[in-house]
């Protein structure tokens, strides 16, 4: 690996672990996942158009992956996609290396209510607070939907808090 | 609720120095993807060559021994008959003479044009005399 890829490296893995890890929330699928897509950047930077965003374009390849391990996880085990959720909710209990307060474990599980691809667009909107443009780049969707989408999200999100 | 109400916050926790770490962990991974292809290409190209190699030695080896020589020009004269040997003669301006010269003729054969029955067929008549010199325009002189 060279230098200037070790420093690319250095540069991203903070948020594109975070990005995989709100996703799939064990530390250990989000740490396999963070070098496999290192890895595909590796061997794609020669494939990168330089008229897009360096990090756009990791953003992608990031969220795509986070996509992909998800949807094997429930064809792996034949499970429909609520015990997935379930599953994921319940790690959320389990793992040692959550610190949050219940409020905020009960957002993380309205979260996983939410379809997959309505969930990574949430988060990149609300946690990492990024344009709906950029967003739209990397989910190749229209800001228009992305709207839509974001805005479903949040009556999804707080309806679940209102119940429980 | 609202969720304007609850607080931004980052709940999840990674190992101590787990990012001074991960940059080590994906060059490791690099690098063992990178030796372990440059193995997998060295065996997929004996593989391949390995076969090809057999039948370009298998080529030469039946082409070397289904090779006929090549035919002479004495093998495609032996196929023309005399009577077209002796047609094309006729019609070439080489003289009897020149023919002569060529030919590798042997005390024996000299002794085949001693046999005078051979020359019989030369034999010519008057009328068959008077037309060869009417043809050739020759001095009776010279007969």
């Amino acid at each position: 690996m060279n230098y200037g890829f070790n420093l690319l490296v250095r540069k991203y893995q903070q948020k594109i672990y975070w990005h995989v890890r709100k996703m799939v929330i064990v530390h250990d699928d989000a740490d396999d996942l963070v070098q496999d897509i290192f890895m595909k950047v590796w061997k794609n930077i020669g494939s990168f158009r330089e008229d897009a965003q360096l990090y756009t374009w990791i953003y992608r390849i990031a969220t795509n992956e986070c996509l992909n391990f998800l949807r094997k996880k429930k064809n792996k085990f034949f499970l429909p996609i609520h015990d997935v959720q379930h599953e994921l909710s319940e790690k959320l209990n389990n793992v040692h290396d959550i610190d949050g307060d219940e409020i905020q474990l009960r957002l993380q599980k309205a979260l996983l209510k939410l379809p997959d691809k309505q969930r990574i667009v949430f988060n990149m909107k609300y946690f990492d607070e990024m344009k709906y443009e950029e967003i739209a780049k990397i989910t190749d969707t229209s800001v228009g939907g992305l709207k839509a989408n974001y805005h479903y999200a949040i009556k999804k999100i707080e309806a679940y808090l209102k119940e429980n | 609720m609202k969720l304007e109400d609850i607080d931004k916050q980052n709940i999840f926790k990674v190992p101590d120095k787990y990012f001074d770490q991960l940059p080590t962990k994906i060059q490791s991974r690099i690098n063992d993807s990178t030796a372990s292809k440059s193995t997998l290409s060295w065996n997929l190209f004996l593989k391949i060559a390995t076969p090809v190699f057999a039948l370009v030695l298998l080529f030469i080896f039946i082409e070397k021994n289904n090779q006929e020589p090549m035919p002479t020009a004495g093998d495609y004269l032996a196929q023309v008959s005399a009577d077209d040997l002796i047609a094309y003669l006729g019609d070439t301006e080489i003289s009897a003479d020149e023919i002569l010269e060529e030919l590798d003729i042997s005390e024996n054969d000299v002794d085949l044009f001693d046999d005078e029955s051979l020359l019989q067929e030369f034999e010519l008549d008057d009328m068959e005399i008077n037309a060869v010199i009417d043809e050739y325009g020759i001095d009776g002189k010279v007969l």
